[in-house]
């Protein structure tokens, strides 16, 4: 401590030693607790179903009422939640199929309850398969919480309501379709 | 140099306040900023009083105050020119030598008028 170096070096790098500790006991006190997200996903308008001859599939595109009131999942160890829809379906090339339609960033408990009306998807569902005819899909949003001091997939969940669409008989593209 | 009433920007009792003052505010303060931040469940609030903490401990303890030098050492005074005094004591170390060759020292430290390591010893 002779120095002035010397002191900023030993008060800074003492402080991250103190920071350390915290993070730790944030971590530790955050491990366990329980949240009781409420989901409700419903379909607003169907826009269409078609043949894509440039990458040949087809594609489907609608829009969303999303209301996910997720604010019970914010601890102090959150940084931020990455929220998701995805559409489940069966064809006759593969039993699962997963494709993720539209997702966002929630980063403080303010954004945590989304509202949104007839939210447009953000990627449309693309089947090579081509098989989306006459479909049964299910919507379903899952999340994922980023800790601020922790493993990057320490805990994620989905809606336990899973809203079912039906895919149309033939290729339609009605004119509410924003493409 | 060695007669100057301040030998260096800050002397021992300055040092080890420091050392023992930031310590206990960045301690303090961390402690603080863990329960409010665990009672409003904001990570954030934690850091940013710890980092009160640390600001307050570099401002009271980094630069060279002025009340963290108020105890110098004292040295002792220079001592003059005397050809005595600095030609005393060498040729003890040779003459010790010879007598030492097969016997161990029996007290170390005990004996301080008998020095024979060859230190020169100021007489007051």
């Amino acid at each position: 401590m002779y120095n002035i170096f010397v002191r900023a070096n030993a008060v800074f790098f003492y402080w991250t030693t103190v920071i350390f500790f915290l993070s730790m006991g944030c971590s530790v006190t955050s491990f366990y607790f329980e949240s009781n997200p409420t989901v409700t996903l419903q379909l607003n308008k169907f826009e269409e179903l078609s043949y894509v001859a440039s990458y040949n599939a087809e594609n489907a595109l609608f829009s969303l009422d999303i209301d996910a009131d997720l604010t019970s999942l914010f601890n102090w160890n959150v940084k931020q939640l990455f929220v998701w829809v995805s559409a489940e379906y069966e064809t006759k090339t593969y039993d699962k199929n997963q494709v993720i339609l539209w997702d966002t960033i929630v980063e403080s408990v303010d954004e945590a309850h989304i509202l949104l009306k007839d939210e447009k998807l953000k990627y449309e569902l693309t089947s090579f398969e081509k098989e989306l005819r006459n479909r049964q899909i299910n919507l379903t949003l899952s999340w994922d919480i980023m800790p601020v001091v922790g493993l990057l997939k320490m805990q994620g969940g989905q809606s336990s309501n899973v809203h079912q669409i039906n895919m149309p008989q033939k290729y339609v593209r009605l004119p509410s379709s924003h493409r | 140099r060695l007669s100057a009433d301040k030998a260096g920007p800050m002397d021992f009792v300055g040092q080890r306040l420091t050392d023992r003052l930031h310590q206990l505010i960045t301690a303090i303060f961390g402690v603080i900023g863990f329960f409010y931040g665990y009672v409003h469940q904001r990570f954030a609030f934690t850091m940013y009083i710890s980092m009160i903490g640390l600001g307050i401990s570099a401002l009271l303890c980094v630069p060279d105050w002025p009340f963290l030098n108020q105890n110098p050492l004292k040295w002792q005074e220079a001592m003059g020119d005397n050809q005595e005094d600095e030609d005393e004591d060498v040729d003890e170390p040779v003459v010790q030598k010879e007598k030492r060759s097969g016997s161990k020292p029996k007290s170390k430290g005990k004996n301080k008028s008998n020095n024979k390591s060859g230190i020169r010893q100021r007489r007051r």
